[in-house]
């Protein structure tokens, strides 16, 4: 595992690794064990859901609030807000500690000193991030696949891999903003700031375009846009929407390469 | 920036023959660098760090490792955390020193090094001086320049404003000597005598004399000889010091 800045990488993330794996199967196995009892009384809860105003609707539950079935359940609880947030706040700690984390540390020109190259070091790192953070995907696609079995209401695998290659990208997306800005100036909390401000800007701006037909053109303009926005679980993959979140995480990248490239290191 | 890790307003540099901001990659693998405030990796241990920074740079014996951390005294089996920052200095120096590279860039060198430690250290100057290897070393200890360097460069503010072989600094070193005499003593007595800067009187009815003697001490030690001298202290002439005196001196020389 020290064979280079990519394993190296690895290893210092299985800890925070582990720790995130362990929550979201726990509270993936929380959700469905409770979910036969909803499932009974859905009829009322769908009921009071619908009596509730649009707008309100929209912000906590999403378009569907449909506890009716399990594909709605799981969306609802799940994967309309609280996912994203897990894959961002992951996503986005673990791209601080990337190449700011090692500055701050101290440790980064020790590994410039021994000759492992700026361009090297950016690509090992971000490699590492996509790594560990499709590793924290292929835990929560487990867990759902598990849990939804054992709660006797199974959803595809099919179905749950979309979804969560959908968060997953939107997750390194905007881990990509935090990776490029705490590159660039070289401190973790200016990377976080971003990263968190970036992802939350962008969850009201796709929650705020549902209810408001005037924000609804700038809809675009939200990665949730393209990663199944309040529903990513039940919805056919679309090629721009992949295509958008994995060139906005590209993009970011080459901008983390070319500012890295281009600055003083803290010694 | 020698080094490329950080980079110059104007100009540029070369080292080993090669430019310091396109061949970076070609430098490093020739230089060993001890920064000046060394971080390592503290769930690392000691043989755990030098495997990583060895892999990372190729080409390093790992019997010239061993080597080094023997003669350096150094516990490779301790995590970085439970180490002194002795101990983590000595990391840093196998480090610079493993890839017997052609260039050595060593601040601080022996900042928390025990004086065994220290020795061997300075043993493992001469040894690679000895083998065309280059060194620089940045220090703020004058006995230690002494010691292990040839030629001596001040910088101050960025700008380099001296170069000079060792045996010429310490002959402009200067050093502040306190006398303590039977009975007063006229500081008059002192102005005249070479290389005398400054004198001045204290003490309980002036027995007190305290010099700056700037260059060779032989010309106020005998003039002491005519007194009846109680005490005796010279304070070891710092850097500082003879910093001061090439900044003074410089001045001298434009007007």
């Amino acid at each position: 595992m020290l064979r280079n800045v990519f394993c190296k990488s690895l290893r210092d993330q299985t800890r925070p690794l582990v720790m995130w794996v362990l929550g979201v199967a726990f509270y993936v196995a929380l959700l469905l064990s409770i979910y036969p009892s909803i499932r009974h009384s859905a009829g009322q809860l769908q009921g009071y859901i619908s009596s509730l105003p649009a707008a309100v609707r929209a912000a906590f539950l999403g378009p569907g609030g449909d506890f009716s079935s399990p594909v709605g359940y799981v969306n609802t609880e799940l994967l309309s807000w609280l996912a994203p947030v897990v894959f961002i706040a992951f996503a986005v700690s673990i791209a601080a500690r990337s190449v700011a984390g090692e500055e701050e540390d101290g440790t980064l020109s020790l590994l410039l000193a021994h000759t492992v190259g700026r361009r090297r070091l950016v690509l090992h790192k971000y490699a590492a991030m996509i790594v560990i953070v499709t590793i924290l995907g292929l835990a929560f696609w487990l867990a759902l696949l598990v849990a939804t079995a054992i709660a006797g209401t199974p959803v595809g695998a099919g179905t749950l891999a979309e979804a969560l290659l959908r968060l997953t990208l939107l997750g390194l997306a905007v881990g990509s903003v935090t990776f490029a800005v705490s590159g660039a100036c070289g401190r973790r909390q200016a990377g976080i700031a971003a990263g968190a401000g970036v992802g939350v800007a962008m969850y009201l701006l796709n929650t705020l375009a549902q209810m408001n037909a005037d924000i609804r053109p700038f809809r675009f303009l939200s990665l949730f846009h393209y990663s199944g926005g309040a529903a990513p679980l039940g919805q056919d993959l679309d090629a721009v929407g992949l295509a958008v979140l994995l060139g906005v995480s590209a993009a970011l990248l080459l901008v983390t390469l070319v500012l890295f490239e281009r600055r003083d290191i803290r010694v | 920036m020698l080094l490329d890790l950080i980079r110059p307003t104007s100009g540029r540099a070369l080292v080993l023959g090669r430019d310091s901001h396109r061949d970076t990659l070609a430098i490093q693998a020739l230089s060993g660098y001890l920064p000046g405030e060394l971080s390592l990796y503290p769930t690392l241990t000691g043989s755990e760090t030098l495997r990583y920074l060895a892999n990372l740079r190729g080409g390093v014996e790992w019997e010239h490792v061993r080597a080094l951390s023997e003669r350096l005294d150094c516990d490779l089996t301790k995590k970085v955390s439970d180490l002194s920052s002795g101990n983590k200095r000595k990391l840093g120096l196998i480090s610079a020193f493993m890839a017997r590279p052609e260039l050595l860039i060593l601040d601080e060198p022996t900042s928390g090094l025990d004086p065994l430690v220290q020795h061997e250290f300075y043993a493992l100057i001469d040894e690679v001086r000895d083998a065309g290897q280059t060194v620089f070393l940045s220090s703020h200890v004058l006995p230690e320049v002494q010691r292990v360097c040839d030629r001596v460069a001040f910088i101050r503010e960025g700008e380099l404003i001296a170069l000079e072989d060792v045996s010429g600094l310490t002959g402009r070193a200067v050093r502040e000597i306190e006398v303590v005499f039977a009975e007063a003593i006229p500081p008059a007595a002192f102005a005249g005598v070479p290389g005398v800067t400054q004198v001045s009187v204290d003490g309980k009815n002036a027995t007190t004399l305290r010099l700056t003697v700037t260059g060779p001490v032989d010309a106020a030690i005998k003039k002491l000889g005519e007194f009846r001298v109680l005490d005796l202290t010279s304070r070891l002439p710092d850097l500082e010091d003879v910093f001061m005196t090439f900044y003074t001196d410089g001045g001298d020389h434009a007007a």
